[in-house]
């Protein structure tokens, strides 16, 4: 056990490191000079030679490659993302200015979405190739089919144009929620649903629901206190695995109701070419990424023993 | 015999006829645009944000443009570009993908840990990033959206084909034909590419799907296709100014997304069932 966790947590550090350089060269894909860019936003038109130099100083771009990267990631590692180009304020700050509206967005899609999700997983998987499941499976295949920010519009169109019943777009009270929640779910639900369903068929399958069936307990017994507890596993593990969400929840949800998150955030950075925003986003959402997934490997040996001593 | 019945299994399949039906309506409308469609390029400003007409099948955009036109070409760009995308993606990330799983060792750390890190971040957080900086870096060329996607996509094909490799080299076949002294490279391309081409051809199939979900998402975000050639993403986001007046300018071009994202969602599923069904007919 102990061997296994130890090992599980080192192998995030090459990933880890990966994800930080990827994100720092972004910079160095930068078309053109950064340090007459930023100066230019700074200081007007046509900076001086001077200052052009000054602002490269500034932005470490006068030392070679590593030892930039050296002092980026030892700021970084700080929680210092370092400045905006065009707003002036630090990074963290205008990402913690973002982040609630995010989360917000996240786990009402979430809360909705599991719940769902599992319903009709279960309906659909206990009820297999009936009326019920085929209309289960249609439905997620247009959740992965149809773009969200297409249904958003129509969503849009729908209850702000002719009933104006909801705002269409904006951050507020509940009112404003409705609609972007309903769009995103509408995707993150089909997926999960056919994870469920194809989960608890497995755990159908069991030697052990064989001899739940044997004995004569009754169906819903079966489903629900073997059957379903099994599946639970991996599904919680999936679950989980969507945390990483929070951070840039879903782009393009957010960029079509104007939802003041961190996916327009990075939207409207690359717009601006704010460089150190960008780089931030992409660094945070894969550290995320990486870290959850260690989280739940880890949770999921100490709930599951045969993966522990598997090895 | 193993060919025939994979090919009587697409037919009887709901799902890959369905899809295919939809991808070959698609293929077809891009294909014949010259012939079923007018000048997706010629405004007219005395017929601007008429609704669907006879004359009009789904309306004029705010440039007086013929949206049916516009998307009948459209068709021909998204599925240009999707398949550039998906042919050098499947190129580049196979041969990575095999090359790491056949000679393992430090070649498939290296890779493996290149993998890991751009499974890391969502596809299209780096996307956005990347064809950000390419549009300013190299103009309002194509070739930025396809670079921008191939970048990420790539990986689904690398991390698949180093799996299919690492199970393959194990066995009977590939043994004997080292024991027969045949060189490294022969066994790649003789052997194992061929028999990898089945799930491949699936993960392409459903990959296809995705890219083009994300052409459409970077053309609504104005950093795709860029205008004025038609696409329907970026249709989308001219269009959605005028939601209120001219709704068609929406809801048309969205249809054909998801109508060729279903279509190539279908074939992968029910590819994925028949070469299912044709493994345990031929066992």
């Amino acid at each position: 056990m102990k061997k296994y966790l130890i090992r599980r947590v080192l192998q995030i550090f090459p990933t880890l490191f990966g994800v930080s350089l990827l994100s720092f060269s972004l910079l160095y894909l930068f078309p053109g000079d950064p340090a007459e860019f930023v100066a230019q936003i700074r200081y007007g038109v046509e900076p001086s030679p001077q200052i052009v130099e000054e602002v490269r100083r500034e932005l470490g771009l006068d030392e070679p490659f590593l030892i930039h990267y050296f002092h980026w990631l030892t700021h970084v590692l700080r929680g210092d993302f370092g400045v905006s180009w065009t707003e002036g304020e630090p990074v963290s700050k205008l990402i913690m200015q973002r982040l609630p509206a995010s989360a917000e967005l996240f786990f009402t899609t979430f809360a909705i979405s599991v719940a769902f999700a599992m319903i009709l997983g279960v309906i659909s998987a206990v009820r297999k190739d009936k009326a019920i499941d085929h209309f289960c499976r249609i439905f997620s295949l247009l959740g992965i089919s149809i773009p969200s920010f297409w249904l958003g519009l129509i969503l849009i169109w729908i209850f702000s144009v002719q009933l104006h019943l909801l705002p269409a777009f904006g951050y507020g009270g509940i009112e404003h929620l409705i609609l972007p929640v309903l769009t995103w779910s509408f995707s993150f639900m089909a997926i999960k649903t056919r994870f469920v369903r194809s989960c608890l068929l497995e755990a159908l399958s069991q030697d052990y629901v064989v001899v739940a069936k044997a004995k004569g307990l009754r169906e819903r017994v079966i489903v629900f206190r073997h059957a379903l507890r099994n599946a639970l596993i991996p599904i919680i593990t999936y679950f989980s695995l969507s945390i990483h969400h929070l951070i840039i929840g879903s782009i393009m949800v957010e960029v079509v109701f104007s939802w003041p998150g961190l996916g327009s955030l990075l939207v409207e950075s690359v717009f601006k070419r704010d460089f150190p925003v960008v780089q931030a986003l992409v660094l945070i959402s894969g550290v995320v990424f990486v870290i959850v997934n260690l989280i739940v490997d880890l949770l999921y040996a100490i709930i599951d023993p045969r993966i522990r001593f598997g090895d | 015999m193993e060919v025939v019945a994979f090919r009587m299994g697409i037919f009887r399949n709901t799902l890959c006829t369905l899809g295919l039906g939809i991808i070959v309506f698609i293929a077809l409308m891009g294909l014949l645009a010259p012939i079923i469609a007018g000048d997706p390029y010629k405004t007219n400003m005395s017929e601007r944000l008429k609704p669907p007409s006879l004359k009009h099948l789904f309306g004029t955009d705010q440039l007086g443009r013929d949206v049916y036109s516009r998307i009948v070409w459209g068709a021909r760009t998204t599925l240009l570009v999707a398949l550039t995308i998906s042919i050098i993606s499947m190129t580049v990330g196979c041969l990575l993908g095999a090359i790491a799983g056949y000679f393992g060792g430090i070649v498939d750390d290296v890779i493996g840990r290149i993998i890991d890190t751009f499974l890391a971040i969502p596809e299209l957080v780096f996307n956005i990033a990347l064809v950000g900086i390419f549009c300013v870096a190299y103009g309002t060329s194509i070739w930025n959206v396809i670079l921008a996607v191939v970048v990420t996509n790539w990986v689904s094909y690398a991390r698949v084909m180093r799996s299919i490799v690492l199970s393959l080299k194990e066995r009977e076949f590939v043994i004997c034909e080292k024991a027969l002294g045949a060189g490294d490279w022969y066994i790649l391309l003789r052997h194992v590419i061929p028999n990898a081409l089945g799930p491949i051809i699936v993960l392409a199939t459903l990959n296809m799907g995705n890219v083009i979900m994300t052409i459409s998402s970077l053309g609504f975000l104005g950093l795709g296709v860029q205008p004025p050639t038609p696409e329907w993403g970026q249709m989308i986001n001219a269009g959605k100014n005028y939601i209120t007046t001219a709704p068609w300018l929406t809801f048309f071009p969205g249809l054909f997304i998801a109508l060729s994202v279903l279509g190539f969602n279908l074939l992968g599923e029910g590819l994925q069932e028949v070469m299912g069904k044709t493994k345990a007919v031929l066992e």
